[in-house]
């Protein structure tokens, strides 16, 4: 019998659902405990990372060839780099419209009345888990497996089913997050299908996460009341200047075992539309969570 | 690309358990982290439930700010409440409790308030549970016209602020019906220290100010039933519009709202 040499859609599924709630639980257990920077760790390297290593340990797959561990030009690097930093103008004015529209229409979010801060290491963790770790691991997860798992389905659409679901995952950062994590994905999912390579997606995504942590506080405290004008050239332009960017990638060579893992028309088992659904409950209440602590 | 993959998940791997291992040496072994400037009671909760039990008593010689500091690390609702021969300032009777969560590292409950001289007792209600509960507290005598101000305001002269402060808002709130009305727009085009006192004189009904921002929110001052002083309240703000909010509903009284820049 021949193992087959890509994820399923079932598998996926199944374990994106089991990802989605063990995050929020693991955090609500371990993040008042331990503090956000471990926390953040424990989710990277635990929820997101461990699965799909386990799978590429136990099926015998090549994370070169079903992850797309491989190299890239220095001209897909570089294009990668500028995308993930104009691009996160786009996403930030997107999830300040979004948390805008939330605020005034829904209500405010009121965190609980405790004192909260970081240590000094609990910074580092944050920053490092946020530049390094993020990147590597939710692209394993995301757009190595859960891509490489759905272009089993269509090989041109992977990517954007994949960066749908890799937005309604960050429900669990807030309502407002849901459609500029979206649009992230989908330039992350893009980069990974035209170039092959899912380097190209984890040097965008440190690039954007780095540009957060950078311009993040200063842009949320100039656009609290209202979106200036400036913001919307910046996001407009930083959408522009990422298509041409993106346009202008280098188109990835497949290499000969990358045609056998690729395959298109696989169905979805039933048991693979049951935790799909069981995600969406899952996001959804989450979502319907924040609103009625929106409304309270 | 795999192999340098793995050696920055190893080498993340290496300085990330570094890091945790130092954090957690930063905090007691019981998870508390409360400041070297305050006096600490710790109580061990497992032994049995307790109801209203007096932890501690002091004797304020003069009028004093009092600062509280708690942090528990067991499951479970405890309520630590202070009892005053004296009059607490801001409050329309001698006592106050607080609900304490499981909070510990860099998350407290926490208070100021500020006395007259005379003795004060801390009691603890709380069921048995594993764990313990630890309160920091810490005295600091106030000056004497200092509290003459304070007091005036508590008896319901509002119009007393600090020096520096000017107000930006007053009204009386009788009949009023506000539901997060603006009051005062501020916009910091720098990072600012800035103080914050809200005055009431409410007996009943809602009134909450707030003060609203993107990266901090100030929720909940000049609340009738749990503070109507709030003094002095110092904090630091980004650059960006903030936004002073009321809500007043079948409240009786004033209102001052007073802002130092």
């Amino acid at each position: 019998m021949i193992k087959r040499q890509s994820p399923t859609i079932t598998q996926a599924n199944i374990a994106f659902f089991i990802t989605a709630v063990i995050t929020l639980v693991g955090s609500a257990f371990f993040q008042p405990r331990l503090g956000v920077g471990t926390n953040l760790w424990i989710n990277e390297f635990v929820y997101i990372l461990f699965p799909p290593l386990l799978l590429v340990w136990i099926n015998g797959w090549s994370v070169e060839d079903v992850y797309r561990f491989r190299k890239t030009s220095i001209r897909n690097m570089v294009i990668s780099v500028l995308a993930g930093l104009n691009l996160w103008f786009f996403a930030f004015y997107v999830s300040r419209i979004s948390r805008m529209f939330l605020d005034n229409r829904i209500g405010l979010l009121i965190i609980p009345d405790q004192q909260t801060d970081l240590s000094i290491y609990q910074s580092i963790l944050l920053l490092i888990g946020m530049i390094v770790l993020a990147p590597i691991c939710e692209e394993t997860f995301f757009r190595g497996f859960m891509q490489r798992a759905y272009e089993g389905h269509s090989k041109r659409y992977g990517f954007v089913v994949t960066g749908t679901i890799f937005g309604s995952y960050h429900v669990l950062n807030g309502i407002s997050e849901v459609f500029s994590a979206c649009i992230l994905g989908l330039a992350m999912g893009y980069l990974v299908y035209k170039t092959d390579s899912i380097a190209t997606s984890m040097i965008f995504h440190a690039a954007a996460n780095t540009c957060a942590i950078a311009l993040g506080g200063v842009f949320a405290a100039s656009t609290l009341l209202a979106v200036p004008a400036w913001l919307h050239i910046i996001a407009f332009g930083g959408l522009g200047l990422t298509v041409v960017f993106l346009r202008s990638l280098t188109v990835g060579s497949r290499s000969e075992d990358d045609q056998n893992i690729s395959r298109e028309g696989e169905r979805m088992s039933g048991t693979g539309v049951v935790f799909l659904a069981l995600s969406a409950i899952f996001l959804v209440s989450a979502g319907i969570m924040e609103i009625i602590a929106r409304l309270g | 690309m795999k192999k340098t993959v793995y050696t920055i998940l190893i080498l993340s791997i290496v300085i990330g358990v570094s890091l945790m291992v130092f954090d957690i040496m930063d905090r007691s072994s019981d998870g508390f982290r409360i400041p070297a400037r305050f006096k600490k009671v710790v109580v061990d909760l497992s032994d049995r439930a307790r109801s209203n039990e007096l932890l501690f008593e002091n004797h304020l010689e003069v009028p004093s700010s009092i600062e509280l500091f708690m942090q528990s690390n067991a499951a479970g609702e405890k309520t630590v409440e202070v009892i005053s021969e004296s009059e607490i300032l801001g409050l329309n009777r001698r006592k106050i409790d607080f609900n304490v969560g499981q909070y510990t590292g860099n998350s407290a409950t926490s208070a100021t308030f500020v006395m007259d001289a005379g003795k004060y007792s801390v009691y603890l209600t709380s069921p048995q549970t594993d764990g313990q509960i630890a309160i920091g507290y810490q005295e600091s005598p106030k000056e004497s016209s200092e509290f003459e101000r304070l007091y005036r305001i508590h008896e319901g002269d509002l119009d007393n602020p600090p020096a520096g402060y000017e107000e930006i808002f007053s009204a009386d709130l009788l009949g009023r019906s506000w539901q997060t009305k603006v009051i005062y727009t501020l916009s910091l085009a720098t990072t600012k220290d800035i103080g914050l006192s809200v005055y009431t004189s409410a007996q009943q009904g809602t009134v909450s100010v707030d003060l609203i921002g993107n990266t901090s929110s100030l929720i909940g001052l000049g609340n009738p039933a749990r503070n109507r002083i709030c003094d002095q309240l110092e904090t630091r703000l980004t650059p960006g519009e903030y936004q002073f909010k009321v809500t007043c509903e079948n409240a009786d009284g004033q209102l001052y709202v007073f802002l130092k820049q």
